[in-house]
């Protein structure tokens, strides 16, 4: 279950974290992200960054759930970029 | 200088040593993630490769097993010094038996060994393969090349691969505006938007696999530090040695024989002090003898790489005590069992087996990239440089080359004979002369020929390999998934994957122009400029 969490908590905040991006926030949306929405969808992504450790370092203690921790981030920025890519592939700008 | 000009000056100094320290070894950088990210499956590529090996199959209990297995050993082997009893795991399916022989057998060796079918107990006979094992123990062994020099060799490639990456952050000018970024279909900068991702969205993996990989050197890397701490008699290193590797103090036999107790009551005992952890092995030294004690180790669960055993008594059951591990032997233990993985469930296998993949995808794209840039430099029907040519074609023959060569070793291993002398070795040798023919095709043919007809034929090895499978044994996907033998399928379909991947990539190739007229480096820039559209995507 904490895999998924974990896993699941990265994701969202990478997603997040792309929006942030105003490249990458034009990819997905139809209006631009404003300077505040930025600001909070950082602040969220932070957040869930936080959340994801503590979840991996709950249940699966400090060594692992770290390395777990680093495995979603990179796992959960992979599927987001490839995401994007597929999305600019399509024509969207 | 303005802070502005040095900052600039040594970004640019940074990205020199970047591109020099990536490239120079980069074969060797390439070898070691394709290879090494096969250890983090070898269990499973040695099931898939013994295809005698029994499904697995969660019948019978540790302490049944464990009984099977003594048993054997005991009617087998009954002067032995030692015995070791590999449990069967999730990974590991079958009954792995050992023996330390006080006296060579006829073979010249001092132990035994054999594989038990769990289920009747029975010694079962698997072809001789290198299996995921060889492998795996090729990225720092070099396979062909003495240990004491591989790892030296690999150690010097480590050490670049780890400035490669320490360089490579300086100089990513723009490494979070850029995060996401990988634009396909646009040549160059594709390429660069390939090797930055790779790079970046997994860069505590390669941080971590590259200082580790050091670590698990480092007295043979800094000889000075331990002849200059521990003096250079064998005595003093071997000292230092029992202090970061304590392990068990040795008893010696006393030669009167004592009734031993079941090695099932102490699995129980080891049970009861692991509630949660399945165990790994047993064994019993001085079988028979009044001073025989039994050792038992369980599956790690934690930054280690095989925990602290348990150990008792053969005759009392009394537990005995083992030397608590020091500090900096438990760092350096959590350092390596984090470049080893083995703490790590199937989930955490799979994503360090996906990273050791974009290691070499890093080094991959970085290849490409460079010869990529310098054709790009290249003035309009300038002479190609040589140099340049020949990293181009070296480029095929280690990008495509070694996975063919894997390719390769997978097919030998269900086409050559079963009764070939040294067959381990045979399989070893395809792949190093599948590998070998890719160099040398890619040397011969003209260049994006060459391309597609390697990838060609690298989608269709790994596309092929289910049906070779289901055509040489019977343990195919349709048997595989009615006997619930998930090992074999996900293996089969991850071939199957592999394959098609390769073939979409086939088919992105551009197709190289007919009947070149003047020389041969007209064409490949022709190739090149018509494919700078398309190559990146």
């Amino acid at each position: 279950m904490s895999f998924a969490l974990g896993l699941g908590a990265c994701f969202v905040a990478m997603v997040l974290l792309a929006l942030a991006q105003k490249k990458q926030a034009a990819l997905v949306l139809a209006a631009p992200v404003s300077r505040s929405a930025q600001l909070a969808a950082r602040a969220a992504a932070a957040l869930l960054i936080v959340a994801s450790l503590w979840s991996g370092v709950d249940g699966y203690g400090a060594g692992v759930g770290s390395v777990l921790f680093c495995a979603w981030l990179c796992a959960a920025a992979w599927i987001v970029a490839l995401f994007l890519s597929w999305r600019r592939s399509r024509g969207t700008r | 200088m303005t802070s502005q000009g040095f900052q600039g000056a040594f970004r640019q100094s940074m990205a020199w040593l970047h591109t020099w320290s990536g490239l120079v070894l980069s074969l060797l950088l390439y070898f070691i993630f394709i290879t090494g990210s096969f250890g983090y499956f070898n269990l499973e590529v040695d099931h898939w490769m013994e295809p005698e090996r029994p499904v697995p199959s969660d019948d019978r209990s540790s302490a049944e097993l464990a009984t099977v297995a003594m048993a054997y050993l005991q009617r087998e082997y009954p002067d032995a010094a030692r015995y070791f009893v590999g449990l069967p795991t999730e990974r590991q399916t079958l009954l792995r038996v050992f023996a330390n022989l006080k006296e060579p057998g006829p073979d010249g060796k001092a132990f035994a060994d054999a594989y038990l079918d769990p289920a009747t107990g029975n010694p079962v006979t698997v072809r001789d393969t290198g299996g995921g094992d060889a492998l795996y123990e090729m990225h720092y062994s070099l396979h062909y090349m003495p240990y004491e020099v591989a790892i030296y060799v690999v150690g010097v490639g480590t050490l670049f691969m780890l400035l490669a990456l320490v360089t490579g952050i300086v100089t990513h000018k723009k490494i979070f505006v850029d995060f996401f970024t990988l634009r396909f279909g646009k040549g160059q900068r594709s390429w660069l938007d390939a090797h930055n991702v790779s790079s970046v969205l997994a860069l505590p993996f390669m941080l971590m696999i590259t200082y580790s990989g050091l670590v698990f050197y480092t007295f043979e890397y800094s000889p000075g530090v331990l002849f200059l701490n521990m003096g250079i008699d064998e005595q003093a290193q071997d000292e230092l040695y029992a202090h970061i590797y304590p392990g068990f103090e040795d008893i010696d036999a006393v030669g009167e024989s004592a009734e031993l107790l079941p090695v099932a009551n102490i699995i129980e005992r080891a049970q009861q002090q692991w509630p949660n952890q399945p165990l790994r092995y047993v064994d019993l030294t001085h079988p028979g003898d009044k001073a025989a004690h039994y050792g038992v180790g369980a599956i790690t669960t934690d930054l280690s790489r095989g925990g602290t055993p348990l150990r008792f008594d053969a005759v009392t059951g009394a537990a005995i005590p083992v030397a608590a591990t020091p500090a900096d032997a438990i760092f350096s233990d959590g350092i390596l069992a984090m470049h080893e993985g083995r703490f790590a469930d199937i989930r955490l296998r799979w994503l360090y087996f996906l990273s050791g993949l974009l290691g070499a995808a890093m080094v991959a794209t970085g290849l490409v990239l460079w010869a990529k840039k310098r054709r790009t430099q290249l003035k309009k029907n300038a002479p190609v440089p040589r140099s340049l040519v020949f990293i181009e074609r070296t480029n095929l023959g280690i990008i495509v080359g070694l996975p063919l060569g894997v390719a390769a070793y997978f097919w030998a291993n269900r086409l050559l004979p079963l009764g070939l002398e040294n067959r381990a070795e045979w399989e070893m040798h395809c792949l190093f002369l599948v590998w070998a023919a890719s160099f040398a095709h890619s040397g011969a043919r003209e260049l994006s020929r060459a391309w597609r007809e390697q990838v060609a034929l690298l989608a269709a090895l790994f596309a092929l390999v289910p049906l070779l499978n289901a055509l040489t044994t019977d343990t195919g996907m349709l048997n595989a998934v009615l006997a619930g033998d998930w090992v074999r399928l996900v293996f089969d379909l991850t071939c199957l994957v592999f394959g098609i991947c390769s073939a979409l990539v086939w088919r992105r190739l551009p197709v190289p122009v007919s009947a070149p007229v003047a020389g041969e480096a007209p064409v490949d820039q022709a190739i090149l400029a018509r494919a700078a559209g398309s190559a990146g995507g």
